[in-house]
């Protein structure tokens, strides 16, 4: 039972992968890469570790979300297709490689070496404790990237103002 | 095993999507987090399969870095789409200056 659930999910990874790759619409494309980021948010929460898959759609869906729009925007201009025979068949492989890989190499029901779960309460205390430099580093690097944002929308306000 | 064949396929993905010369800005930063989410899972799942504390760190810091890093590259290519009305590379040669 768990190889079949693991078998799927990486179908799914492997071929949301593919599809990001294949479909040159934007919106499809954006769409498949969302696929992609739940497939490996499942990964997690199967390996129990649910944290980083929420971590991961917490900070990664909503700039996906903008680049849906920024996509939207751009689908009145002429856009380029693959061709549905080359996709067909890159998807077909890509499918069959996975069945293949996950069958071959199954990781079954091996989850946790304690076979705890990952809680974030205990994963943030103990990042704390131990990494303290990491955290200021992260915090500082937020904030440059906030004032970097902040700093090429307002030159482009102030451009179209002029 | 099974892990880093699939984070090794989705690593050369990305490769192929930066590569590829018919992508746009969102296409390119696409194929950038496929690789990227590549790493984070065999981060991740080292991490619990070996109880390696070190790991799961590295992936928590690694998925914020890309989150700001994306936040960035967005913002950028915005503005750049409101300037040039286009989000095609080719037509700009941006990678072969």
């Amino acid at each position: 039972m768990s190889n079949t659930i693991i078998t799927v999910i990486n179908v799914l990874l492997i071929e949301s992968a593919v599809f990001t790759l294949c479909f040159i619409n934007n919106s499809r494309r954006i769409l498949s890469f969302m696929v992609l980021l739940l497939s490996t948010h499942l990964l997690f929460a199967y390996f129990g570790a649910e944290f980083f898959g929420i971590l991961l759609l917490l900070l990664f869906l909503p700039i996906v979300f903008v680049m849906f729009m920024l996509g939207n925007m751009t689908r009145i201009r002429k856009e380029k297709y693959i061709e549905t025979r080359t996709a067909v068949a890159a998807s077909l492989l890509s499918g069959v490689f996975a069945v293949t890989v996950s069958i071959l190499y199954p990781y079954g029901d091996k989850k946790n070496a304690d076979g705890t779960v990952i809680t974030a309460p205990d994963f943030l205390a103990g990042l704390y404790k131990e990494h303290m430099d990491l955290v200021i580093v992260t915090a500082v690097l937020a904030f440059i990237t906030i004032l970097a944002t902040t700093v090429v929308f307002y030159d482009e306000k102030k451009r179209d103002r002029q | 095993m099974i892990f880093d064949i699939i984070t090794i396929f989705l690593l050369i993905a990305g490769i192929c999507g930066i590569v590829n010369r018919n992508f746009n800005f969102i296409g390119v930063i696409l194929s950038l987090d496929i690789m990227a989410i590549a790493v984070f899972i065999n981060l991740v799942l080292t991490g619990i399969t070996q109880n390696d504390k070190e790991a799961l760190t590295l992936a928590f810091f690694g998925i914020i870095a890309a989150a700001l890093l994306n936040a960035v590259t967005t913002a950028i290519v915005y503005v750049y789409f409101n300037k040039k009305e286009t989000m095609d590379i080719a037509e700009e040669t941006v990678r072969d200056t």
